[in-house]
């Protein structure tokens, strides 16, 4: 047996993390975006967590039993897990966590998933006060009931979104929840100076044990090629490589002492179009921007190596992956004549189209600008905005006031359903295009009941084969993230949700002890 | 094991069987059959106890293999299961399960729930929400490690293992669940009664093989240690009589190779020397001679026939015995063993005595060699005596027969002088009555003549010696006799005499006796006339090569010059050189220079 390593030299230091845009709240039941999720995803804990291959392992639930027929599951809480006020988390904290989820007043973009419990819709609708399906056996046996069997369940339970949180926190700090959150995660809430930083701090009572870190502080704002710079200068423990200098950070001598860290990513990026706007309601029109649209030259020459071009929706490592999906390529003509078809021959009668993103990065506006030019041929005149921040963006996406916007989606979770839900149903509120199918949203139903993998994935191919034929988007790429550490960085797990899931309480610094062994030679 | 020796020898060429039976020794038990016969021994225990572990060694390996096969399904099986068993995917948990069944060995495959509730149990789908109740199942539950049953049931279709692997999940609070599979070890007997077989045969096949390469093997070995046996039993003389010539001209570079040489060589060395303990003892036995080995130590280590017979000894009362037993007690006493510590090489001829068992004392001539081997050590002394009784009586009694005739001649020498004397006593009294003094003269020379022949013998019968005269006291004493005789006195004449002493025999004697007694007389009757003094001188010596120079002289008037002393017609110098030339064959000189010297030389002729 070979002794266990000594940890204690692993504590201390603190974590600088940039953070791209200002994160719009922290309530786990309302996050949308990246930026929250990553900030979530170390203030609280869940049910489960994710393993680093993304299979739900345990976390405040040490056990948990279900029945043959899947539908009941039945929790087994650790004891002595302590909200960051100090008060033990219960299973009734989860039937509350769980039930503001599901509650319409929360709006949260989760809640289709959470539907599926016994009694949701009766609650949803107002019939019943209390879930039927969600009942807190114990103080520390959760017991949830499904209305039916239900596949990636246990993931769900897994995601930022379905965190716990303190019951009498939430009601005593209202909506300020959100920008004071309270949880029971590895770090708990120091500051949030909007866009700019938000501060987290170790938690000594972390059921696991207090993690590495003394602190984490997320740098929020600035550009890639800005907190590359920062982090050359050791401003950030790390940072994200732009993808337009990948092939230089990976042949520079430069870059040689920093730990450079590489994983493709359940991600798309795709400029969406309003589909209850015109000329966007036309499926024709938005046919026939994808074939303006050069994207092999977008990648090739703005984006580099640092992406996949997207030919559908799923990317690939995704359950239900088609690589031999018909694609929309680069043909003009056929642009043309399609415009033409829809009643804007030679772009006639289209509006002057704007063109919205959150980014400030270069290379956005490159990309964008290339957008702007290949639109151009087909007589199509763009505007390129850049939304001031985040929040706003999120705000003007969730008034249906954008017709043409750029946007990302990361999973969730590592099933096509956390693609194809929150993008393409009709009532998904992330459902940024406003698309609306019958058939599709009949099939992610459907989807979601069939217990059986590879009839479930079929659904999931035939959803996007509509999906890509009615084109409420441009999909433009999959993106491959690469990432460069400072060489003192160790334990970062990543996986392919992204770098939101990454579990900030295995990281620990080695200039954390070299700095402990200054102070007291 | 069933080899007798008559089978084995019927193996064996023709040729070396004929020989051996020929040589009409027992050889149905001979080296080569011996030696087959425990090599053979030797592998079939070897084989076997090879074999048996081999056998062991397998059957353990493909046992392990088993396990290691069982075990590595099982993980395999848990590891696919873990992230369905933690999502209750049953659907998923069948499929797995049955995948993992469908693997050759594997009987069966259960996922079972914490609670023991089977989750999947492939081919038994009807079962899953089952408790199973055997103990087998109740241990594997039970496991809280990776835990294998060495278990024999139907479903397994007679022995097998039952792995049960837990599953834990990262973090999580309690087991999961257990794996198990069931694994049949059907095929694994067969392949090791397979194993089995291919060894056995192959343990056969080995003893087969190894059979042939003892008998190969065998007669390489055996067939020159059979020449060499017959080559020892010939040049031994247990064959035919000693075949000196045999040889075996065996060539190898082995040790049988360097054998058959050094057996060749030795063969040749001993036809060369022609040594043989026969030859040897036939010499001994055959010689007339006393022979005795003595050791160093001084013992006798062999005697010969000779010995006993001579001294009355059996051989065996003298082996072993002191040398000194049959020594006499006039042997040397600086003994043999003086001989051997000087490295003395031997002595010849010595003459002792030994002494006899009944202590009678034999004379012998003794001789001894000290015997010495190649590094120069004394190995012994090899004493030889010759029985001298015999030779000595021999001796006796010629030493009384020359005694005797020696009293005989000097009788015989005393009655010629008498007789002679008495024939100058006539003479002399014959002359008394003579008147004519010229005639007296001639009387008185034959009287001294006589007189001068007489006193030969007379010297030579008191002298030791019969045969020799010492010719210095006769040249005396008839020097004396003449100047009596002629009654000259030495006052007047005086007399030089020189001679050497020098023994003459009688031959010699006489004539040299009257030559001197004519040219003395001679010289006193005419070199001093009318009482003239002078010197007469006779000088004798000898000279190198046997020759003898007898000069007589005088100082007196000369001899004649008109004399030719080979022309006279004096009878005294007739005489003189008749007898120079014809009994002494000498030479004479006459020198007249102032007196007189003749020189006469003559050889002695020695004995």
């Amino acid at each position: 047996m070979s002794s266990p390593p000594d940890i204690t030299s692993r504590f201390g230091g603190v974590y600088r993390r940039p953070l791209t845009n200002d994160p719009s709240l922290l309530d786990p039941a309302r996050t949308t975006d990246v930026y929250a999720n990553t900030v979530v995803n170390q203030l609280f804990d869940g049910l489960v967590q994710f393993d680093s291959d993304l299979n739900p392992i345990p976390a405040i639930a040490g056990f948990w039993e279900a029945s043959l027929d899947g539908l009941t599951w039945t929790f087994h809480l650790r004891k002595n897990v302590e909200f960051h006020h100090g008060r033990e988390v219960t299973a009734g904290d989860f039937v509350y966590s769980f039930t503001r989820i599901l509650d319409p007043a929360i709006q949260s973009p989760v809640a289709e998933l959470f539907k599926y419990i016994q009694g949701a819709e009766d609650f949803r609708t107002g019939k019943t006060e209390q879930i039927q399906g969600l009942k807190a056996l114990g103080s520390h046996t959760l017991e949830i009931r499904l209305r039916e069997p239900y596949a990636p369940f246990l993931s769900i339970l897994a995601m930022a979104n379905a965190k716990v949180l303190p019951r009498e926190a939430v009601e005593k700090l209202g909506e300020q929840f959100a920008f004071q959150p309270v949880g029971s995660g590895p770090f708990q809430f120091v500051r949030w100076e909007r866009n700019a930083e938000i501060v987290l701090q170790s938690y000594n009572y972390y059921y696991e044990g207090r993690p590495f870190l003394d602190q984490i502080v997320f740098k929020i704002g600035k550009q890639d090629v800005e907190n590359l710079s920062d982090f050359l200068e050791g401003e950030l423990e790390e940072t994200i490589v732009p993808g337009e200098k990948v092939t230089e950070i990976r042949e520079s001598s430069l870059y040689r002492p920093y730990i450079r860290r590489r994983i493709p990513t359940l991600h798309l990026l795709y400029v969406g179009f309003n589909t209850r706007k015109e000329p966007f309601i036309n499926p024709k029109v938005r046919q026939a921007f994808n074939y303006a649209i050069n994207k092999e030259a977008i990648i090739r020459e703005i984006i580099k190596q640092g992406s996949i071009i997207a030919k559908g929706i799923l990317p690939p490592g995704m359950p239900g992956y088609n690589p031999d999906l018909v694609e929309y390529y680069y043909n003009p003509d056929l642009a043309k004549q399609l415009l033409s078809e829809a009643g804007y021959p030679g772009g006639k009668g289209i509006p002057i189209i704007d063109l919205w993103s959150s980014s400030r990065d270069e290379s956005t506006a490159k990309v964008l600008e290339a957008y702007k030019k290949d639109l151009a041929t087909l007589g199509v005149t763009v505007t390129i905005h850049q939304a001031p921040d985040w929040p706003s963006f999120t705000k003007l996406l969730e008034e249906g006031k954008l017709s043409m916007f750029r946007l990302a989606w990361y999973a969730d979770i590592p099933d096509p359903d956390n693609f194809f839900f929150p993008l393409l149903y009709s009532q998904s509120k992330t459902n940024r295009t406003f698309y609306q199918n019958p058939q599709v949203d009949q099939l992610l139903e459907q989807a979601r009941r069939e217990t059986e993998y590879l009839k479930r994935m079929e659904i999931y191919r035939r959803v996007e084969r509509i999906a890509v034929s009615d084109a409420p988007w441009i999909t433009q790429n999959h993106r491959v993230f690469e990432y460069l550490y400072q060489p003192y960085v160790q334990g970062v797990e990543l996986n392919s949700l992204g770098p939101h899931y990454i579990p900030m309480k295995k990281i620990w610094l080695q200039r954390a002890k070299e700095q402990q062994e200054k102070r007291n030679p | 094991v069933k080899l007798s020796g008559t089978g084995t020898l019927s193996a064996l060429p023709a040729k070396i069987s004929q020989t051996l039976l020929s040589l009409g020794t027992p050889f149905h038990t001979s080296l080569q059959a011996k030696f087959i016969a425990v090599i053979v021994l030797i592998q079939i225990v070897l084989m076997g106890l090879v074999t048996v572990v081999i056998k062991q060694q397998q059957q353990e390996i493909i046992l392990e293999e088993s396990r290691k096969r069982a075990f590595a399904l099982a993980n395999n099986l848990a590891a696919l299961s873990e992230g369905y068993l933690l999502t209750y995917n049953f659907v998923k948990l069948k499929q797995t399960a049955d995948k993992i069944a469908a693997e050759e060995d594997v009987a069966y495959t259960i996922v079972q729930l914490h609670n023991g509730q089977v989750a999947a149990y492939s081919g038994h789908q009807s079962l899953q929400g089952t408790i199973l109740e055997d103990p087998i199942s109740q241990q594997a539950i039970a496991a809280e490690k990776p835990f294998l049953q060495e278990v024999t049931t139907a479903t397994l279709r007679g022995a097998g293992y039952d792995v049960a692997i837990p599953v834990f999940a990262p973090g999580g609070t309690r087991k999961w669940g257990t794996i198990r599979i069931g694994f049949s070890l059907a095929r694994a007997r067969q392949e090791i009664q397979r194993t089995t077989r291919q060894l056995f045969l192959l343990g056969v096949l080995a003893v087969l093989l190894g059979t042939w390469g003892a008998v190969f093997l065998a007669r390489r070995i055996s067939k020159p240690i059979q020449q060499l046996v017959i080559g020892v039993k010939k040049v031994t003389n247990m064959i035919d009589t000693g075949h000196l010539d045999y040889r075996m001209n065996f060539h190898s570079q082995d040790e049988l190779g360097h054998l058959a040489a050094a057996f060749d060589h030795m063969a040749e060395e001993l036809q060369k020397t022609a040594v043989s303990r026969d030859y040897v003892d036939n010499i001994l036995r055959s010689m007339r001679d006393s022979l005795v080995v003595v050791s160093p130590a001084g013992r006798m280590l062999t005697v010969n026939e000779a010995t006993c017979t001579l001294l009355g000894y059996t051989e065996n009362e003298l082996i072993g015995q002191p040398f000194a037993t049959i020594c006499g007690t006039d042997f040397p006493d600086w003994g043999l063993g003086l001989a051997v510590s000087r490295k003395t090489k031997g002595i010849s001829n010595i003459e002792t005595t030994y002494v006899t068992k009944d202590g009678r004392t034999i004379p012998v001539s003794f001789s001894f060699a000290v015997m010495g081997n190649q590094q120069g050590m004394t190995r012994g002394i090899v004493c030889v005596a010759q029985d001298m009784t015999a030779r000595k009586q021999a001796e006796e009694r010629i030493k009384a027969s020359l005694q005797e005739k020696e009293v005989l001649l000097k009788e015989i020498h005393h009655r010629v002088k008498n007789n002679l004397q008495v024939i100058a006593s006539l003479l002399s009294l014959q002359s008394s009555y003579i008147t004519d003094p010229k005639a007296f003269a001639m009387f008185a020379d034959t009287q001294y003549r006589v007189e001068s022949i007489a006193l030969i013998h007379e010297t030579l019968y008191q002298a030791k010696d019969l045969a020799q005269i010492d010719f210095a006291e006769y040249v005396q004493h008839l020097a004396m006799h003449l100047f009596r005789s002629y009654e000259v006195y030495e006052d007047t004449i005086t007399l030089q005499i020189h001679v050497e002493s020098l023994t003459l025999g009688v031959d010699t004697a006489i004539p040299c006796g009257l030559i001197l007694n004519e040219l003395v007389s001679n010289a006193l009757k005419h070199a001093f006339p009318a009482g003239m003094p002078g010197k007469i001188g006779i000088e004798l010596h000898a000279e190198p090569a046997q020759m003898v120079t007898l000069r007589v002289w005088d100082t007196g008037v000369g001899f004649p010059k008109e004399v030719d002393l080979h022309h006279t017609a004096s009878l005294g110098l007739q005489l003189v050189t008749t007898l120079v030339y014809q009994q002494l064959r000498g030479t004479i000189a006459l020198q007249r220079n102032g007196g007189t010297v003749f020189t006469i030389r003559f050889p002695i002729a020695r004995e």
